[in-house]
């Protein structure tokens, strides 16, 4: 059984502290699957961030042992998370990467992964925090569609809302990033 | 969830789900009736929503990139519109072109352009119908007519045009082996062409190889410009969104692209931009090249593509030739031997192209008919028009391509060596003196010379430069050339050293800019005597570093003395002196010697305004520092007034986004900020903001203060958290760019330091200061106005994080250090000595709580300033808490006369004191005072709270 399926099985019976250790396995897996991907890939390539987080929980949960709604759910939102790390870190990378010269080969994930600029990408992550600062569900639900893909109704699910309630708060969500983005200094 | 968010979010969606968008203002009246705060949110959320209507801001999978519909092959035979296609003739990057035939009204062929799926047929429709009235002018034997224009059933968007059987322009000259005249010649009528569409209003946007057919009519090949009108309708202008989401529709034609289309959200292209197009056409005719080439485009990320576009100088045609490895196979193709060909394209012909792709399109040919006359001179042999740049030009060139990051303060460089020229040739004038004045010329040159041959030999090496050479490195390598190359050459020597002393003051590099500005000035006094106007001059320079250093008194010494003998060398009006008074005003001002200030600013203006002209730069920044005064006497509106003007003329006269109208607007943003318009004052900030990163790009030092202003705009409307994201974005950037001994980064870790300590990360806030504190020593010395700021800052954690003794010897410490900077009288010093004795005699910490050296310190306030309403508080306050009652309470109501009626602080004590001295009804009255005024106000702090308390808590227990 994998470290992954013992840590959610554990989640499940209640122990607080499982949900600590599931981050840092999930982070590692995303990082290495996006590395093994992209050097098969031809360059100008793009890595779908949702496919990066399926195929992460494909290989890292076993779903016969694991079929509670929660753990994915747990699994999902500690994706997400991961994967934000990785665009932010390798965003930032980039961004200090001096001007000028070929930098495409720097890091190919950080090119593509997302097919923003890096500041754009920070610019996000930095709304998303100043959102979850004024409502929590809102930010995990924008970080879930943004930095893990995910579909309106699959970040529904794993939110516990009904899809009515998730299309809403995404219209609003999308109008006030929209308008962060616009009061914001973009380009930055 | 906060209350406010949710009310806002709710008001959103209901107007979003139940109202059409014509309902909104109605509806809003009514949702947000009282609160306009609340209503501008709502709009720039209803704004936000209309436009991700067009596009998402988030990548998402559901609701964009519609798949494509059919390949171009299987559209054969169908029918669009009127219209049945015939055979697929061409596949480009905007979509596919067929031939077609038109059955009715008349029957004929025609090209017909279908745009690839995935663009709003509506928009691009709209877009071209703007346009189809000054299409419909256009009639010219080279320009293939537009027919028509519509969608197809599926939405995409289509064009009819005239039907040329003809081959891409390069492609013909190189299947015919034409020779570089030949080549010229055919050019002709495109350009001719290009004129004619622009003197209809129209601006063709995508002039390339394959929208210029070349076709034999009766065996003369005629060109034939196509696409007109279309590239205006399909494109979308480059922005932040387009960037991140359909950067493929463009891809294809950045070779061509102009340096003005590849700036974000650029909507200002205009005939110039076709001049450049038609330069990329020259430029491969004749060098089978596009001057950037595909390959380096196919390996950059996107907005570094942009960059590309924007800054980069290509080679001239000649070089590319001489360096491209395919020179064989290209000269063959123009029937002609590479070195004859290279030899050919040498000079004029390079002079022509470079000039149609200047990336400063002022520069290009005005008009498309200029470079067509160029190209006919140059064919009968008669000199062009278009001339090697010029050294100044290629000067400019090279403090643009520097303008970002360190590097820019190139741009510095080359103001001060005009600036040299310039006066040299105003001293002709003032002193009349043709020897004299012949020699400083020359002076003046070679010094020009040696600065610029030692930057632009440095730039320039190898072929592309070194891009990431910074003007530091360049300076530094001067700066030890200097005295052997010009060993021989004092006043030259001097020059230099006095020019490269002001670049290192500009870049805050403090102790490399003194030695060369005392060598400055040690060598003019050497030679010429102290007396001497550039002896002066230099020590001009030298003054302001060591204003910039912190050296007050000694600055205001220095320029003074600078003043006094350039009234006497070149005369009181003559625009050195004038230069230097608006200097010396600088000076006073920062000491707080507002009257001093003023006296001499009353001067400044008229004279500048007569000797040099209302408008001139020096009159300019003699009014500003009037609206300073006024700022400094609080009389803001006088300060916002004149601002306001000053604004407008540098508007009027320079241009929106000018570097002097950039500075007005930032003078007048701070008066607002002074009068805590807030938003007025952000307003300006955002609109400098913009046009500084257009101008000078987003890290440049200035469009950084910029930043950091908008940053503590939210801190000063308790907007901490984004006034924390704020000060960190500018201070990474700072951190990076200027390094942390820079004032600027200092200044920003100080912002970040006191927004933290408000959010409670006491130790985040304490590392930043004292790492603020120790570059701060570092940069300016110990004895830096700015770094008692710090101190006090420190001070402040300390007392909050319970360390007493420290937080008390910080205070007295930087209390000293602001008397002894400032003097004893500067209004930041009397200021900074209140808040001291305030904390002194107020603090909840008990060691931290010394009422009588607050009664010392807020005494000594008022001994220099009896008007002080806040000090009288101070006092009363501490007199209260050493049992001093009556004069507590003769004190704290000269306080209430002196700050207009006073406030609650005042009752309080008030109260508490007469309560001491057994006035209990007195004392009633004044405690209800205090309840009445905390309760009608906004919400009083906790340190009014804790007054609230102790007044409580005595008049209970009716002790005294």
């Amino acid at each position: 059984m994998s470290d992954v399926t013992r840590i959610l099985q554990a989640l499940e019976q209640g122990d607080p502290h499982a949900a600590d250790r599931l981050l840092p396995l999930v982070y590692d897996e995303l990082r290495r699957l996006a590395a093994s991907k992209l050097a098969k890939e031809k360059p100008g390539q793009t890595l779908q961030p949702t496919a990066l987080v399926h195929e992460a929980y494909l290989r890292l949960v076993d779903a016969e042992k694991v079929q509670h709604w929660n753990s994915r759910a747990h699994f999902f939102v500690a994706a997400a998370e991961a994967m934000r790390r990785i665009l932010i870190e390798q965003a930032r990378r980039k961004r200090a990467v001096k001007r000028g010269g070929n930098f495409k080969r720097v890091d190919l994930l950080q090119a593509e992964a997302v097919a923003a600029p890096p500041e754009d990408l920070l610019l996000v992550d930095e709304i998303m925090e100043r959102l979850s600062a004024r409502d929590r569900g809102a930010g995990e639900l924008l970080k879930l569609r943004y930095f893990a893909g995910l579909s309106v109704e699959e970040a529904a699910g794993i939110l516990g809302i009904s899809r009515t309630s998730a299309y809403r708060s995404w219209t609003f969500i999308r109008a006030w990033v929209g308008s962060q983005i616009g009061r914001e200094t973009p380009g930055e | 969830m906060s209350n406010e968010f949710d009310k806002l979010r709710e008001i959103f969606l209901e107007a979003v789900e139940q109202h059409a968008p014509e309902a909104w203002p109605a509806f809003l009246d009514r949702a947000c009736g009282g609160d306009p705060a609340l209503r501008v949110e709502v709009e720039l959320l209803l704004d936000a929503h209309v436009a991700e209507g067009r596009s998402g801001v988030t990548p998402s999978r559901d609701d964009r990139f519609p798949s494509a519909g059919l390949a171009p092959g299987d559209w054969i035979g169908k029918k669009v519109g009127p219209y049945k296609l015939v055979e697929l003739i061409g596949d480009g990057g905007m979509g596919s072109v067929f031939m077609a035939e038109q059955v009715e009204p008349i029957q004929r062929r025609v090209a017909l352009k279908l745009v690839k799926p995935g663009m709003d047929s509506k928009q691009v429709l709209a877009r071209f119908e703007a346009e189809r009235q000054a299409l419909a002018l256009m009639d010219h034997p080279n320009i293939a007519k537009v027919l028509d224009a519509g969608s197809t059933e599926w939405g995409q968007p289509y064009f009819v045009m005239e039907l040329i059987r003809g081959v891409p322009i390069t492609q013909f000259c190189d299947d015919r082996r034409l020779a570089p005249e030949e080549r010229l010649r055919l050019c002709i009528p495109v350009c001719n062409a290009i004129q004619h569409a622009h003197q209809k209003g129209v601006i063709h946007r995508d002039v390339k190889p394959s929208n210029v057919l070349v076709a034999l009519y009766d065996g003369v090949p005629v060109p034939k410009v196509i696409d007109f009108g279309i590239a205006k309708a399909v494109r979308q202008p480059l922005t932040e969104k387009t960037l991140v989401t359909g950067f493929g529709a463009i891809v294809g034609t950045l070779e061509y692209m102009s340096p003005e289309q590849a700036e974000l959200n650029q909507l200002d292209v205009d005939t110039r931009s076709d001049v450049y197009g038609l330069g990329v056409l020259l430029y491969e005719l004749l060098t089978g090249t596009t001057p950037i080439l595909p390959e380096r485009l196919k390996r950059s990320a996107n907005l570094e593509i942009l960059r590309l576009i924007r800054e980069e100088e290509p080679p001239a045609p000649s070089t590319r030739l001489e360096t491209t490895e395919e020179i064989r196979a290209i000269s063959a193709n123009r029937g002609t031997e590479p070195k004859r060909l290279s030899g050919l394209v040498r000079g004029e012909l390079d002079w022509i192209v470079m000039r149609c792709l200047e990336k400063d399109r002022n520069r290009r040919y005005e008009t498309a008919d200029g470079l067509a006359r160029d190209l006919e001179r140059y064919l009968s042999g008669e000199p062009v028009d278009a001339s090697s740049p010029s050294r100044y030009y290629r000067f400019r060139k090279l403090a643009l391509k520097y303008r970002r990051g360190v590097a820019t303060a190139a741009a510095f460089v080359a103001v001060l060596l005009v600036a040299a020229v310039v006066s040299t040739w105003l001293a002709i004038r003032a002193t009349g003196a043709e020897a004299a004045a012949k020699e400083q010329a020359e002076v003046a040159q070679a010094i020009n010379n040696f600065l610029q041959n030692d930057l632009l030999a440095s730039a320039n090496t190898g072929s592309g430069g070194d891009r990431d050479l910074k003007l530091r490195t360049v300076l530094d390598r001067a700066g030890r050339r200097v005295d052997a190359a010009l060993a021989d050459r004092p006043l030259v020597r001097a020059g230099v050293h006095n020019t490269i002393g002001a670049a290192y003051t500009s870049l805050s590099d403090y102790s490399a800019a003194e030695t060369h500005l005392r060598k400055s000035v040690e060598i003019y006094e050497s030679v010429r005597g102290a007396t001497y106007r550039d002896t002066l001059a230099a020590r001009g320079n030298l003054a302001v570093l060591i204003f910039r250093e912190g050296h007050l008194a000694e600055a205001a010494r220095m320029q003074q003395e600078v003043l006094a003998g350039l009234r006497a060398t070149v005369g009181p009006s003559s625009p050195d002196a004038i230069r230097a008074m608006n200097n010396l005003t600088n000076v006073l001002l920062a000491m707080g010697r507002t009257e001093d200030g003023r006296k001499l600013v009353e001067e400044t203006v008229p004279l500048a305004e007569r000797a040099l002209g209302a408008d001139a730069d020096s009159t300019l920044i003699a009014k500003g520092n009037l609206a300073r005064i006024y700022s400094a006497q609080r009389r803001y509106e006088n300060a916002r007034k004149l601002d306001e003007e000053l604004l407008a003329t540098c508007r009027k006269k320079f241009g929106d986004t000018h570097v002097r109208t950039l500075v007005a607007m930032g003078n007048l943003a701070v008066v607002f900020r002074l009068q805590h318009r807030l938003d007025e004052a952000r307003r300006l900030y955002v609109e400098e903001l913009e046009a500084k990163k257009k101008t000078l790009g987003p890290e440049h030092a200035a469009t950084l203060v910029t930043m950091y202003n908008l940053a503590e705009l939210d801190a000063a409307a308790g907007r901490n958290e984004e006034a924390r994201v704020g000060y960190e974005r500018v201070l990474e950037v700072q951190r990076r760019v200027l390094g942390t001994a820079h004032t600027d980064t200092i200044r920003s870790m100080m912002g970040l330091g006191i927004v933290l300590h408000r959010l409670g990360r006491n130790g985040p806030s304490r590392a930043l200061f004292e790492e603020a504190l120790a570059s701060q020593r570092k940069a300016l010395g110990k004895d830096h106005p700015d770094t008692f700021r710090i101190m006090a800052a420190l001070a402040d954690l300390d007392v909050d994080d319970g360390r007493a003794k420290e937080a008390k010897a910080l205070y007295e410490g930087a209390l000293d250090g602001y008397r002894r900077a400032l003097g004893p009288s500067h209004p930041a010093t009397l200021e900074f000595a209140n808040n001291v004795a305030w904390i002194l005699a107020t603090s909840p910490t008990l060691e931290v709580r010394d009422p009588a050296r607050a009664l010392d310190i807020a005494r000594a306030v008022v001994a220099r300033t009896p008007d002080n309403g806040n000090a009288w508080n101070t006092i009363g306050v501490a007199e209260y808490r050493l049992g001093k009652w009556p004069d507590a309470i003769r004190s704290l109501r000269k306080s209430m006369e002196l700050r207009r009626g006073g406030d609650a602080n005042d009752f309080l004590f008030l109260a508490m004191a007469h309560w001491r001295s057994g006035d209990r009804d007195e004392a009633r009255s004044w405690y209800k005072k205090a309840a009445d005024a905390m309760a009608a106000g906004p919400a009083p702090g906790p340190e009014l709270e804790r007054f609230r308390a102790e007044a409580d808590a005595l008049m209970r227990n009716g002790g005294r």
